[in-house]
């Protein structure tokens, strides 16, 4: 566990420790932290960029795509030489270059119920759960409706808070909820009073399209990977977040909107 | 009659209209919307029992899955 910077960092992260409630407590905090990132893509090369980027210590970053062509106006860590490529993989690649402290792991598959479970228990040991929250982080950040549905289903099996954010079209949406927590520091905000993702949108929903479908402008993902990499930030950090609201994004009017979430006491994935 | 708003639209309601008959009025498909009321977002599974009252504000959208 890191405890203190060096005359190197205490410059290198000089801005982010001038605002008073992050000071170096707060950096030390973003450099003893752990994100976990599934989807490499629009979302999550951001994400990854300015976590590496603020000092966050570990980062795993889980895709099992390849970088194409169409994804190069919104996926800007990439270019056309890494077309072909594994997204985790190069990400990884680029980020370490640009970030030499930062511990950065790719894993090149698209998870699913059958394979969570092994690459997790790997990252996220569950005799570390038994006293409360992971101190882990999750990043929701993937590209589709059953994917999220799971990785939902994995920040609740596995105790970690989960920063999720999603663009189609001109639409985004983020929010942050914490699991159930067996700690008392946590239990007031625990997830039996806002609920999880499928307390929101049941399994059988029917979606929107997604990007590759619908469309999407780069600045509008961008947008959204900001939120999720600062209110990821600010978890990390222990600044306050306003757990379970969803946020909602208007990216042709530039509005947002949000509402609370609710437990569905029904919901077969939290309750 | 009591008057609601919907997605800024003012809609005249018979009282004790429930969000699945609002739906049902409005031909959508339930399993294509989340619901908010007044700021709270109201689980499907309460649609049938949630009375619509006079001046709610409700919204409906879609799921966004895309990143």
């Amino acid at each position: 566990m890191k405890t203190s910077l060096n005359d190197h960092e205490y410059i290198q992260y000089s801005k982010q420790m001038l605002l008073t409630d992050v000071s170096e407590k707060g950096q030390l905090a973003l450099m003893n932290a752990t994100a976990i990132i599934v989807g490499v893509g629009g979302l999550g090369q951001l994400v990854a960029q300015y976590l590496a980027a603020s000092g966050v210590s570990i980062i795993h970053l889980i895709d099992g795509d390849d970088v194409e062509l169409s994804n190069l106006p919104r996926q800007i860590l990439f270019n056309d030489n890494d077309i072909g490529s594994n997204k985790a993989s190069i990400a990884m690649k680029k980020l370490h270059q640009r970030n030499v402290v930062c511990d950065l792991s790719a894993h090149q598959v698209f998870i699913n119920p059958g394979n969570y479970q092994a690459l997790f228990d790997s990252l996220v040991p569950k005799s570390s759960l038994a006293s409360g929250l992971s101190s882990a982080v999750l990043f929701d950040c993937c590209d589709n409706f059953t994917t999220r549905q799971l990785v939902n289903r994995i920040a609740i099996e596995y105790k970690m808070p989960l920063i999720s954010a999603s663009i189609s079209a001109d639409q985004g949406q983020w929010f942050v909820y914490l699991p159930q927590s067996n700690s008392s520091e946590t239990q007031a905000l625990s997830i039996n009073s806002h609920g999880c993702y499928h307390c929101v949108y049941p399994s059988d929903s029917i979606l929107s399209q997604n990007c590759s479908q619908a469309g999407v402008l780069g600045p509008a993902v961008g947008v959204m990977a900001s939120m999720q990499a600062l209110a990821g930030m600010n978890q990390m950090i222990g600044r306050p977040i306003e757990y379970g609201v969803l946020h909602r994004f208007d990216a042709k009017r530039l509005s947002w909107s949000k509402a609370k979430m609710n437990i569905d006491k029904h919901c077969h994935v939290c309750q | 009659m009591i008057e609601i708003n919907i997605n800024g639209e003012l809609q005249r309601l018979q009282p004790n209209t429930s969000l699945a008959q609002v739906l049902v009025l409005k031909q959508i498909e339930p399993r294509s919307v989340a619901l908010v009321v007044n700021q709270q977002i109201i689980p499907r599974s309460e649609w049938h029992q949630y009375q619509c009252q006079a001046n709610d504000q409700l919204e409906f959208f879609s799921a966004v899955a895309g990143g």
